[in-house]
């Protein structure tokens, strides 16, 4: 099969998993919980849409990628933003303990991601060639940062003994999965170049990674998975409830014998 | 070209692996043994002996001792060593269950504590260095090079079990 029509295949493939999702967030009210999510997906359909319309490779198409593709990393920013601000908010607690680990995580993946950004970008290349480049750099620097960012969130939450839903766990993984999966390909096709024959497969093996985190939050995402198991507290045996029992009323006679005088 | 994809690859994989690791973990955090009754019966008696067993005036006497040997005396360590390795693994089995239970306390907890996660980040710390110094020391030890104190340990986990009883008030009106 020719590499266009597979790419226009899968592109179709993402649009149908893209407005799927978003109809299952807004009928199973999901869209509430995550509304940055909802919107993200919901700028995502006409964003998917326009380059099945589009001639790949026209100035037309490069001139829409480049005004689109911010959006992409704001909402890709926000997103993890608002799932992080659902774990705080269900832990106040460890406030303090989660924006640390918050600053050390952010620290790294920003050191991490310029060491990533290291391969350099062809100076003798054209103007449009450079912003192109830029572009993918930018966008690669930001989805690797978010991937790190949440692997070290994921690392520091497994040390301790929260509870999370299944929906944000699952929303952290496919997170992860999707961001890393992105800027993995959007680094081997800067390494190889547009002139190089493994050009479009580089480019289904991240249009794939994407279709798949898609159909994944479609068919794993549900209102179930909102519910937390109840929380395991220390527990009190019948002794010690007895023994609270027997100080209350002692306090309760201490009461009484004081309102009498 | 090959040797790139082959390694984005290796890198997806090993990336995959560390998420489901992690994913599980979180997802079993729930399960901890922590009841009244344990906190209760965290206590300092326990590693009493500890504190002296590697103490070298027992050494010194017994060397003083007609008819004791060298040989007596590296056995005498070996098997010192092994119970006070013993006493070790309890002690930082202890002091990890009352970590959890601190932290499993701080995350129930509706109001931040930002001084609690100081203190407990500091002595999780504290402890981890201590507690490879101990075990080096405790390698010097056998050949008699060596003495190895591990009270700055206990006292460690001492400040901790203190914490925990004042964030769990129950446990400790119940022991006064």
């Amino acid at each position: 099969m020719p590499h266009a029509d597979l790419a226009g295949i899968l592109q179709a493939l993402a649009l149908v998993g893209i407005l799927a999702l978003t109809l299952r967030l807004f009928l199973t009210g999901l869209w509430r919980h995550y509304p940055v999510f909802f919107w993200y997906f919901l700028f995502r359909i006409p964003n998917t849409s326009w380059p099945l319309v589009v001639k790949n490779g026209t100035f037309r198409y490069e001139e829409l990628w480049i005004s689109t593709e911010p959006i992409s990393w704001i909402f890709h920013i926000l997103v993890v933003v608002e799932l992080y601000r659902l774990v705080l908010y269900k832990h106040k607690g460890i406030y303090s303990l989660l924006r640390w680990a918050m600053y050390s995580s952010v620290t790294l993946a920003i050191g991490l991601s310029i060491l990533s950004l290291l391969p350099k970008i062809q100076p003798q290349a054209s103007a449009d060639t450079r912003i192109l480049n830029y572009w993918f750099a930018t966008g690669r620097g930001i989805d690797f940062a978010l991937a790190i960012f949440l692997l070290f969130i994921l690392l520091f939450l497994s040390r301790f003994p929260v509870q999370l839903n299944r929906n944000t766990l699952l929303h952290a993984g496919l997170y992860t999965l999707f961001f890393f999966g992105n800027a993995l390909v959007l680094f081997v096709r800067t390494l190889a170049g547009s002139s190089s024959p493994y050009f479009p497969q580089i480019n289904v093996a991240g249009q794939l990674i994407s279709i798949a985190a898609i159909y994944c939050w479609v068919f794993l995402l549900n209102k179930r998975g909102e519910e937390v198991k109840r929380s395991f507290l220390p527990t009190f045996s019948v002794r010690h409830e007895e023994m609270a029992l027997r100080q209350l009323e002692a306090l309760n006679a201490t009461l009484l014998r004081a309102s009498r005088k | 070209m090959n040797l790139l994809i082959g390694f984005c690859v290796l890198l997806t994989l090993a990336v995959i692996s560390v998420l489901v690791f992690l994913m599980r973990k979180v997802a079993s955090n729930a399960a901890l043994p922590v009841t009244a009754e344990w906190i209760e019966d965290l206590s300092l008696d326990k590693y009493r002996p500890m504190l002296r067993i590697l103490d070298e005036g027992d050494i010194e006497f017994l060397q003083s001792q007609p008819g004791f040997t060298p040989g007596m005396a590296a056995k005498l360590r070996t098997q010192r060593t092994q119970i006070f390795r013993g006493y070790l693994k309890s002690l930082e089995t202890d002091f990890a269950r009352t970590c959890s239970a601190i932290k499993l306390v701080m995350t129930q907890s509706s109001h931040d504590r930002p001084e609690l996660a100081e203190a407990l980040l500091r002595q999780q710390i504290t402890f981890a260095c201590g507690m490879v110094s101990v075990r080096a020391r405790l390698l010097l030890y056998q050949w008699g090079i060596c003495r190895v104190d591990a009270s700055e340990l206990v006292r460690l986990f001492d400040s901790m079990r203190v914490e925990l009883r004042s964030l769990v008030p129950a446990a400790s009106n119940m022991v006064a």
